[in-house]
C-alpha cells in the first residue's frame, strides 16, 4: 500500500521539524559550550625548602682570605683594662661560588643577662668602613620586656640596639647577586666580662 | 473528488505488496534516523571544533561561531623556587591572550598538596591590591581555593609576571617565619578541637616585641597595643564583615562560611607553640638535612570579560555618564568633539569604548581627570587636541589606556598621586598598551608621593609606540621633599615597559625619581640621550637603547658640571648623573644592545661626581668599553658588533 500524499508530506514535515530543532538544540549547545570558561589544568608550583641559616656570623673578612678560597673561623674578643673589642663580619656566603642568591636586610643586636644592674655601666659602639667613611653608632640598651620571647628564651637582662639619628633601628643589606661581607668593630667600654655579650645578627620584622 | 482506489490484485499478491512496503518504509524511517544521527553527529563535532577553531566549516555550510571564551595559554613556572621562611617572592607566569577582546583570568590556589600541615600554616599567596570586601578595606588579597584574583589581559596581549617583569600585579607567595597566628576555615568539634579544612591567611605582629601571660596567652603586641585592640585591627581590615567572637582562649569565631558548616576562625599561637613553629623552621630546612620540596596547585580560568555596552547616543553629557557608568562600557557611535575637561570622580568606574572613532579634544588642561579611587578605561580609537592639551590625568585614581592612538597633543598622559593630607596610600595605577602617542612634551609623565605612602605609583606601558618632539617620551619629577606631609616628595614609582618603543628629542626616558624602579624590557628607547638617570633603579632586557645626539648639542660630563635639574646632553646610551646622592642601580641583561652615536659619547657612563651609584652588566653589546662595569663571572670581549659581555665560561 502506498502512503497517502498527505502523509508524506506530514512525515517530510515532521522530518524536517526534528531536524531544525535538532540543528538549533545542537546550535544552542554548541554557544553555550562555547561561552563556558576555560579551565587550565591545575599546575604545581613547586618549592624547594633552602637552608634558613643564611646570615653567617664569622671573622674579620680579608682579600687573602678570599683569595685563599677559605673563610675565617669564628671572631674573639681583644681584652684590654676596662675596653674590650670584637672584629667580626657578616656575610651572606663562605665563597665567591657558595652564598644565599636573596637579598638580605638584617640589624646587630647585643643581649646581656642581668650581669649588671645599670645598662649605662656599659657603653657599645659599632664601627664600620662603607662608601670609604668610617661610620660609627652607639647602642642603646633596653630591658627585656617581661614575659616575651626573648626573656623565655634568654632570660631577663638588657638587650642593646643600634639606631640611627632619625630613631629607625640601623639595617644592613646584603644583596643577593654574589658573595657580599661587612666588617664591623664592636668596642664595649665598662665593667663587664664582654664574654657574657651575646651578639645577633638578625632579620627585622616585616610584614 | 477521489475516489477509492480499487484493488484487483489477489489477497497473496495483496499481502507481499504490503509487507515490502512496510519494509521500504521501515528502510526510510531508518535511514531518515541515521540521517539524523550523522547530521547531529557532524554538527556537534563542527561545534566542538569551533571552541578551538572560531569557525566552523562542513557540507559546504559555514558558521561563523561567536567567540565567547577565553583563547590563548598559560606558562607557570615549573622549575623549584628555593625558600626559607621569612621568604617572599613573584609568581613567574605569562598568560598569553590570542583572542581579540579582553579576557578576565582568574587565578586560585590550593595548598592541598601539602602533605605536612604546618607548611600550609606557613605557604601563602596574595596580591597586594586594596579593594573593598565585607564593607571593609583590605589591602592585602589571599588567595585560597575559592578565592580568587582577576586579571584582565587585552586582546593580543600578554600578562607577564615575574620578579624581573611584570604587566601587572605582582602575584606573590610567603613563607611566613615564626608563624604567630593565622585566619582558617574549618569545623569546631564537639570535644573543642578544630577540623582544619584550609589555612586563609597568616596573622602577623613582631612576637619578639610582644608580652605574653604566665600560660603563654598574647596579652600585647608591644609596648601600647593590648590583645584586643590588635585584633580590632586585624579584623577590622579583613574583608569580613563585623567584628569577632571568642571561642576559647586564643580562638575567635570570624565569619560563618557561605553554604557551609564551616566557620572562619582566627587562632593566636600561644608563647610556647610560637617556640615550637620556629624549631620546626629550623628544623625543617637544616643545613645539613635532606633538601625537602613541596607545591601548591595553581588553577586558572579564562572567561571573556563580562561588559555590559551602553550607547553613548549624547556626547554632551560623556561626563554624567562616565560618573554614572557603574562598571558599564559607554560605546561612541560617531566622532565627537570635547570642548571641556571630562572629571571623573572617585567613587566613578567606567569605560568608554571610541569604536574606532575619533575623539578631538579642544579644551585646555586634560581631557580625561581621574580623581583618587577612580577607574577609567579607554580603548579602540584615537584621540586628537590642539598642540597644547594633554589627554588623561590622573590623581590617585587608575586609568586603563587599550588601543588608542593619540596625535597633535602637548602630552598624553600626566601620572600623578593624590597628595592632599587624608590620601596617604593613594597612588595612582595606569596601563597603557597598543597604543601609538606623538607628543610634543612628555608622553607620559610621572609624579609620586614621595614619603608619603609606602606604596608606589604604578605605570605599566606595554606594545606601545610613544614619541615626545620636543622633550622626552617618558619623564619623571625627582622633587625629593623634606618628608613632611606638606612636602613629601615626587619620588615612589614603579614603571614597567615592554616591547614598546620609547623615542624623544633630549632622551628616551629621564628618570629622575629615588627609591623607584624602571624596567624596559624587549623595547627600542632613543633620544639624545637614550635614558637619563638621577635616582633609582634601571632593569634593562634584551632592549636597544641608542643615544643620537651628535654635534654642538651635546654636552662633556667629564667637563661640565651636573644640572640641579634634569641632566647634561651627553648623547650616551645610558647616562646617570648621580649628583642628588640618591642610590642608583643598572642593571643590563639579555640580549640588550646599548649604543651612542657621537665619538666623545659612551655608551654607559655616569658623571665623576656622582655618588651612590651602582652599575653591572651581565649581558649585551656596547658601542664603547664598559669593561669596568661588568661584575665577576662575565668577560667583556671587544668584537666588530661592539663590546660584547657574557657569561664567563
Amino acid at each position: 500500500m502506498h502512503q497517502r500524499p498527505q502523509e508524506k508530506r506530514n512525515m517530510v514535515l515532521r522530518c524536517l521539524l526534528v531536524v531544525c530543532v535538532s540543528v538549533c538544540l545542537v546550535l544552542a549547545v554548541g554557544v553555550s559550550y562555547g561561552r563556558y570558561e576555560q579551565k587550565f589544568d591545575p599546575v604545581d608550583y613547586p618549592f624547594a625548602a633552602d637552608n634558613t641559616q643564611r646570615l653567617i656570623l664569622g671573622g674579620v673578612v680579608t682579600q687573602s682570605w678570599l683569595d685563599a678560597g677559605t673563610w675565617p673561623q669564628s671572631p674573639s674578643w681583644q681584652v684590654s683594662g676596662t675596653s674590650a673589642q670584637l672584629s667580626f663580619s657578616v656575610s651572606n656566603g663562605r665563597g665567591q661560588e657558595e652564598f644565599v642568591p636573596q637579598t638580605q636586610t638584617y640589624v646587630l643586636q647585643m643581649l646581656l643577662g642581668l650581669d649588671i644592674a645599670d645598662p649605662r655601666q656599659v657603653t657599645l659602639q659599632l664601627v664600620w668602613e662603607e662608601g670609604g667613611e668610617t661610620h660609627r653608632l652607639t647602642a642603646a640598651a633596653q630591658e627585656i620586656p617581661e614575659g616575651s620571647l626573648l626573656q623565655g628564651r634568654y632570660g631577663s637582662g638588657w638587650i642593646y640596639r643600634f639606631y640611627e639619628e632619625g630613631g629607625a633601628e640601623r639595617q644592613f643589606l646584603l644583596p643577593g647577586d654574589g658573595l657580599h661581607y661587612q666588617n664591623f668593630t664592636l668596642e664595649v667600654t665598662g665593667s663587664v666580662d664582654p664574654t657574657l655579650l651575646v651578639l645577633q645578627a638578625v632579620e627585622p620584622y616585616s610584614n | 473528488m477521489l475516489s477509492q482506489r480499487q484493488d484487483s490484485r489477489s489477497p497473496a499478491q495483496s499481502s507481499d505488496a504490503q509487507l515490502r512496503a512496510a519494509k521500504l518504509n521501515m528502510y526510510k524511517q531508518l535511514g531518515l534516523v541515521l540521517f539524523l544521527v550523522v547530521v547531529t553527529a557532524v554538527l556537534m563535532f563542527a561545534m566542538t571544533a569551533a571552541w578551538q577553531t572560531n569557525v566552523v566549516q562542513t557540507q559546504g555550510l559555514s558558521f561563523q561561531a561567536e567567540f565567547w571564551g577565553f583563547r590563548g595559554g598559560v606558562t607557570v613556572q615549573s622549575e623549584a623556587i628555593l625558600a626559607a621562611p621569612g621568604d617572599r617572592g613573584t609568581v613567574a607566569m605569562q598568560v598569553d591572550n590570542d583572542g581579540d577582546e579582553a579576557s578576565a583570568v582568574t587565578v586560585l590556589v590550593s595548598k592541598n598538596t601539602m602533605t605536612e600541615q604546618p607548611l600550609r600554616q606557613r605557604i601563602y599567596f596574595y596580591v597586594d591590591d586594596p579593594t573593598t570586601r565585607g564593607g571593609e578595606t583590605v589591602q592585602r588579597q589571599y588567595l585560597t581555593q575559592n578565592s580568587g584574583y582577576t586579571y584582565v589581559v587585552n586582546g593580543h596581549n600578554t600578562l607577564f609576571l615575574s620578579d624581573l617583569l611584570c604587566t601587572d600585579v605582582p602575584l606573590q607567595w610567603m613563607w611566613v617565619r615564626d608563624v604567630v597566628g593565622y585566619y582558617f576555615q574549618g569545623t569546631r568539634n564537639t570535644d573543642g578541637t578544630f577540623a582544619v579544612t584550609e589555612y586563609l591567611r597568616p596573622v602577623e605582629y613582631d612576637c619578639f616585641g610582644a608580652r605574653y601571660d604566665a600560660n603563654g596567652y598574647l596579652t600585647r603586641v608591644d609596648d601600647t597595643t593590648t590583645v584586643e585592640q590588635f585584633l580590632a585591627q586585624v579584623t577590622g581590615a579583613d574583608g569580613y564583615t563585623g567584628t569577632y567572637t571568642k571561642v576559647t582562649d586564643n580562638c575567635y569565631q570570624i565569619a560563618p562560611a557561605n553554604g557551609t558548616e564551616e566557620a572562619v576562625w582566627l587562632y593566636l599561637c600561644t608563647r610556647s607553640e610560637i617556640e615550637e613553629n620556629t624549631a620546626w623552621d629550623t628544623a625543617y630546612a637544616a643545613q645539613d638535612a635532606v633538601q625537602r620540596q613541596f607545591s601548591a596547585k595553581i588553577t586558572l580560568t579564562g572567561q571573556q570579560l563580562p561588559q555590559e555596552v551602553t550607547v553613548l547616543s549624547d556626547p554632551s553629557g560623556l561626563e554624567a555618564a562616565l560618573n554614572a557608568a557603574d562598571g558599564k562600557v559607554l560605546q561612541l557611535q560617531q566622532d565627537m568633539v570635547l570642548s571641556a575637561p571630562v572629571a571623573l570622580n572617585g567613587a566613578a568606574e567606567a569605560a568608554l569604548d571610541l569604536n574606532g572613532h575619533q575623539l578631538t579634544y579642544s579644551g585646555s588642561g586634560a581631557a580625561f581627570q581621574v580623581a583618587k579611587g577612580g577607574q577609567l578605561t579607554v580603548t579602540n580609537g584615537t584621540v586628537a587636541g590642539n598642540g597644547e592639551n594633554t589627554v588623561f590625568e590622573t590623581r590617585g585614581g587608575q586609568i586603563s589606556v587599550h588601543g588608542v592612538n593619540i596625535s597633535q597633543v602637548y602630552s598624553g598622559m600626566e601620572v600623578r598621586d593624590d597628595l592632599s593630607a587624608s590620601a596617604a596610600g593613594a597612588n595612582s595605577v595606569v596601563r597603557i598598551s597598543d597604543c601609538q602617542w606623538d607628543c610634543d612634551d612628555a608622553a607620559v609623565f610621572v609624579s609620586g608621593d614621595g614619603s608619603l605612602s609606602a606604596a608606589r605609583t604604578q605605570v605599566i606601558i606595554q606594545n606601545c609606540t610613544l614619541s615626545s618632539a620636543s622633550y622626552v617620551a617618558l619623564g619623571g619629577n625627582g622633587t625629593a621633599g623634606n618628608g613632611t606631609g606638606t612636602n613629601p616628595g615626587r619620588w615612589g614609582s614603579d614603571i614597567q615597559i615592554y616591547n614598546s618603543t620609547l623615542s624623544g628629542y633630549y632622551a628616551g626616558i629621564f628618570h629622575p625619581m629615588q627609591q623607584s624602579s624602571l624596567t624596559v624590557s624587549n623595547s627600542t628607547v632613543t633620544g639624545i640621550t637614550g635614558i637619563g638617570m638621577k635616582g633609582g633603579d634601571l632593569t634593562v632586557i634584551s632592549s636597544v637603547i641608542s643615544g643620537t645626539g651628535t654635534g654642538n648639542v651635546l654636552a662633556d660630563p667629564e667637563t661640565t658640571a651636573p644640572l640641579a635639574s634634569g641632566i647634561l646632553d651627553s648623547g650616551d646610551g645610558i647616562y646617570v648623573e648621580g649628583t642628588y646622592g640618591y642610590p642608583i642601580h643598572v642593571s643590563v641583561l639579555g640580549s640588550s644592545r646599548v649604543t651612542c652615536a657621537a665619538p666623545a659619547a659612551r655608551a654607559v657612563r655616569t658623571h665623576p661626581a656622582s655618588q651612590n651609584v651602582t652599575i653591572v652588566l651581565e649581558g649585551g653589546v656596547y658601542t664603547t668599553d664598559i669593561s669596568s662595569y661588568v661584575p665577576q663571572g662575565y668577560t667583556c670581549q671587544a668584537t666588530s658588533e661592539g663590546y660584547l659581555v657574557s657569561m664567563a665560561q
